[in-house]
């Protein structure tokens, strides 16, 4: 790379550059609106005001929905953790006919796309009382949410050696033993990544939240769609703002963990 | 005193346990199973069984038959859904494509301050809802949305102009939602490039324009093509974006389906559409694939 | 087998450096017998009907090279593979179905094997906390551990701060700590440097000496194995060669295989003529000259004869023997190599003292070559 660049160089950098604000621009567009005082949308605003988040805050519907989605997404990230996990282990220490087509097919839901998902499931959901209810939302979310879980904690699996939980065996640990005493510690980062991915691929899910809600409960993501076609107004912009700060905050941390995961030495090998 | 065997004989009466039960300490079959069951039921009843079901529904409704394939590809104003969606998809893949290569040579460069930064505003949008950035392209769209008061405020147009609602609204905030999609595979596959090839053309004589399209651009192909495929099927199946951005007007498959399910009451039709969805994802991704190492193969010449 | 004591011999035959005195049979190992084991994988025999009995406290190397089938049959002393046939004994214990949690024989892994995330104290005590010992007698061994592996105060390093060297030595007090009666190794040494491996493989001797353990030591490395080893035992293609002490294998091998995997060894094609006293008469293309018989063999059969080059003798004038030309000579320090080039155009490697009169001589040279008879093996001439 010459030290003096030239006038490509120059073009190139400032396409990227515009590239890359059209990137972030309307990600970031509601972090000010939200703090706009007026009551239509206006850009820039006139003024800071925090009156929009004191209605969200203050708004039963809006607390409510919000509530459930959180509710959901925990049961939802523990039940498809431990199951994903579960499923990890024999995908990668398992021998068994058919491993690879197993494999593919728990990685399904990533490639259906969920509008094929939300009206199967309510016509499945539905005559048994399903839709609406935490069970139903825990059940599909949990579907959606493994293959996230199972990416990632097979991916560090297949990092740790196979000598390791070897030698667990030969110095007398059974082999559940093994796997909490010598899998579980190094395999910690990636299973906490995963979890983190599931709860947010839970908390942000709308196509199939939508579909299968019901009228007493609602998931947040609904809520937004439903105001955002019916009832515009600056609280969406507030609600989406710290719904945005708080998922990009989960998922630098979780990018964090899994970046720690792999940093950290699998086996002390030798030199 | 010592013992010599020189040749093995022959094989002996095997004993019962013939065949061996596991391999080199790793887990017995019957545990890898009991281990999988859980997730394996879970999905077979959440995931799989309600699609098939809902597929059966398309063809058995009231009786066998197809009269809803039927329907939904001779009917203008269905066929026309469907062709809407494949174009959009199409313009929206190469519109991420065109966009996201420069991106991904700039984050590919050695770490700096300016990849670090690329990287930031590729992610940030990617860890942000779709539903929120399809709502902030609402508000950028609107009749009264900062577009509009922009251009009007610099006294550009009389009129606001109608942007929301269009399908070419549904394109742009598609093209936003998916271009990061499309920047990350290209990016990795840039980044795999040893920084030797690039030097070694340079060495040989070619300036920087050749040095990219004889090195650069053909050894970055798989992640180009690994990323259209996956903002082209994307694309296919969208809900949300469509379903904010644009209007009845603009109706592509996932919202037609939508509309058939929950307006209309229409399931088996809604099925129909959605095999007719699942067909055309999982076709265009396995030719894609086919594609895919057909290339290597060549690659390899 | 004829029973043999193998405590004394053992360590008359060990190595001088190794310093260990002579005492009594050791007590705390076990035997380990295979009989007649078997694995295929599909149509690959990976070990084929091997037998062989290693008793209480003996060093037993396996030797061989990939594919020989020595790995498969640690794993299958070890529990992480199940033959199809055969049995596996430790001392009076049947142990061929036994888990491999519950066989209490120790492995030291190629790769060690050391948790990471466990210090090195945790590592070494965690045989004793599966085995349900107290927190102090736990505390206790592992010092004891550390001590006999010469790293007393690393208790609460983690492994990723330790040398190679060190790893080695931890993974090693983790298998010891529990008095184990047999001690497998997966070719310890294989990741070392060659001076750390030579000042290893004494000390491992001496720590089973020490112990009195019965370890079956698997390597690629006949140098290794030789001067370890109470006994070697050869394996190639799945088959046991041969078994018995270095000096043996080393002296009269019993097949080619053998006497050309260790050490170097010439062959000299030829077709025998007769036989009487224990010796065979070979014609050789440019001589001839006898040997050894090793195997049975009928006058007219094509042989080869295998002669080490540090039996032959090199002589200036023509004699008895093979004819043949000095090609190349080498320098190696304490001793000469020779190549010969012979009338057919054969060539014989001799190795001779850089202090012998033959060290006088320079390529060009015509010479003839000899050795004691009884020095040298006929086998078969190689197939195919």
């Amino acid at each position: 790379m010459t030290s003096r660049a030239p006038a490509g160089e120059w073009v190139f950098r400032a396409v990227c550059a515009i590239i890359l604000f059209f990137l972030l621009f309307p990600t970031l567009l509601v972090v000010p609106m939200s703090l706009s005082p007026s009551d239509y949308l206006k850009f820039p605003p006139a003024g800071l005001s925090l009156r929009w988040y004191e209605a969200y805050l203050s708004d039963p519907d809006w607390l409510d929905a919000t509530l459930f989605s959180v509710q959901i997404a925990a049961i939802t990230t523990v039940v498809s953790t431990v199951i994903g996990t579960m499923a990890s282990m024999a995908l990668v220490r398992g021998r068994f006919l058919g491993r690879e087509f197993v494999s593919a097919l728990l990685l399904a839901p990533l490639i259906v796309p969920h509008i094929v998902v939300a009206i199967a499931v309510y016509l499945q959901f539905a005559p048994l009382g399903l839709t609406g209810t935490r069970l139903g939302f825990v059940l599909v979310h949990t579907a959606l949410a493994v293959p996230y879980v199972v990416l990632v904690v097979s991916a560090a699996l297949q990092r740790v050696p196979p000598s390791l939980e070897m030698a667990g065996l030969n110095l007398g640990a059974g082999r559940f033993r093994c796997f909490l005493e010598v899998t579980l510690p190094l395999a910690a980062p990636a299973i906490l990544a995963g979890a983190l991915f599931a709860f947010l691929a839970s908390f942000d899910e709308t196509v199939v939240s939508f579909f299968i809600s019901g009228v007493e409960h609602k998931t947040v993501t609904r809520k937004l769609m439903e105001d955002i076609e019916f009832n515009l107004s600056p609280v969406i912009a507030a609600a989406s703002t710290i719904f945005v700060v708080a998922t990009v905050g989960l998922m630098w941390l979780g990018d964090a963990v899994k970046n720690l995961a792999n940093r950290r030495p699998q086996a002390a090998t030798p030199p | 005193m010592s013992a010599t065997v020189a040749a093995p004989g022959l094989a002996p009466a095997r004993t019962a346990n013939a065949g061996a039960t596991s391999h080199r300490g790793q887990m017995p079959t019957w545990l890898a199973l009991a281990l999988l069951a859980p997730l394996a039921l879970l999905l077979a009843w959440v995931f799989f069984l309600p699609i098939v079901r809902l597929l059966l529904t398309s063809i058995t409704e009231p009786t066998l038959n197809i009269a809803n394939y039927r329907r939904l590809l001779s009917e203008p104003r269905y066929a026309e859904v469907i062709f809407r969606t494949l174009w959009i998809a199409l313009l929206a893949t190469i519109a991420t494509l065109t966009l996201a290569y420069p991106v991904a040579v700039l984050m590919a460069r050695p770490r700096s301050w300016v990849s670090n930064v690329a990287a930031v505003c590729v992610m940030v949008p990617l860890w942000t809802s779709v539903l929120i950035r399809s709502y902030a392209w609402i508000i950028l769209l609107d009749r009264n949305g900062i577009i509009n008061q922009w251009l009007s405020a610099a006294g550009l147009i009389q009129q606001p102009l109608t942007m929301l609602y269009t399908s070419g609204a549904v394109l742009m905030a598609m093209t936003h939602v998916l271009l990061p999609f499309m920047i990350l595979p290209v990016f990795s596959a840039l980044r795999s490039i040893s920084p030797d090839l690039p030097r070694a053309a340079r060495n040989l004589g070619a300036g920087p324009v050749r040095v990219f399209f004889s090195v650069t651009l053909p050894l970055s192909l798989p992640g180009v093509f690994a990323g259209c495929l996956i903002v082209f099927v994307m694309s296919l199946g969208f809900y949300i974006t469509p379903a904010l951005v644009g209007g009845p007007r603009t109706l592509m498959i996932a919202t037609l389906i939508g509309q058939q399910a929950t307006e209309l009451l229409n399931w088996p039709f809604a099925g129909a559409i959605a095999f007719v969805l699942l067909a055309l994802s999982l076709g265009i991704t396995a030719c894609f694939k086919r594609l895919l190492q057909l290339d290597k193969v060549v690659a390899h010449d | 087998m004829e029973p043999v004591d193998l405590g004394v011999t053992a360590v008359l035959d060990a190595p001088v450096r190794a310093g260990a005195p002579a005492r009594a049979i050791p007590t705390r190992g076990l035997s380990v017998g295979i009989a007649d084991v078997w694995k295929t994988y599909g149509a690959v025999t990976a070990v084929g009907g091997v037998s062989l009995e290693a008793r209480a406290g003996e060093f037993v190397s396996l030797l061989g090279p990939s594919g020989s089938g020595k790995t498969t049959l640690l794993m299958m002393l070890a529990g992480f593979e199940q033959p199809q046939s055969g049995r596996i004994t430790v001392g009076d214990r049947d142990i061929t179905r036994v888990p491999p949690n519950k066989r209490d024989i120790a492995m030291v892994f190629q790769r060690y094997a050391l948790f990471p995330h466990k210090t090195v104290a945790e590592n070494i005590a965690f045989p004793l906390r599966m085995r349900g010992v107290g927190r102090a007698e736990r505390d206790r061994k592992v010092q004891d551990a550390l001590e006999m592996v010469k790293l007393p105060g690393y208790a609460e390093r983690k492994p990723a701060e330790l040398s190679g060297g060190q790893q080695q030595r931890v993974a090693l007090a983790r298998a010891i700590v529990f008095d184990p009666p047999v001690i497998l190794m997966d070719e310890p040494l294989g990741a070392l440097d060659k001076k750390l491996r030579q000042h290893m493989q004494i000390e491992l001797k001496q720590l089973q000496q020490r112990l009195g353990a019965t370890v079956i030591y698997v390597t690629h490395d006949q140098e290794e194995a030789l001067t370890m080893s109470d006994r070697v035992a050869v394996m190639d293609g799945g088959s046991l060669m041969q078994l018995g002490p270095p000096r043996e294998l080393y002296d009269a091998p019993a097949n080619a295989f053998v006497a050309d995997f260790l050490g170097e060894m010439n062959f000299v094609p030829g077709t025998l003529a007769s036989a009487a006293d224990g010796l065979y008469t070979v014609n050789a293309e440019g001589g001839r000259v006898q040997a050894a018989n090793a195997q049975a063999l009928r006058p007219g059969d094509a042989v080869r004869v295998a002669v080490r080059p540090e039996a032959v003798t090199v002589d200036r004038n023509a004699g008895p023997g093979l004819q043949g030309r000095i090609t190349h000579m080498v320098f190696n320090g304490a001793t000469l190599s020779m190549l010969v080039e012979l009338r057919d155009g054969a060539t014989l490697r001799a190795t001779v003292g850089t202090r012998s009169d033959s060290a006088e001589m320079r390529p060009g040279d015509a010479v003839s070559l000899t050795w004691p008879a009884r020095d040298a093996h006929t086998f078969p001439a190689e197939t195919g």
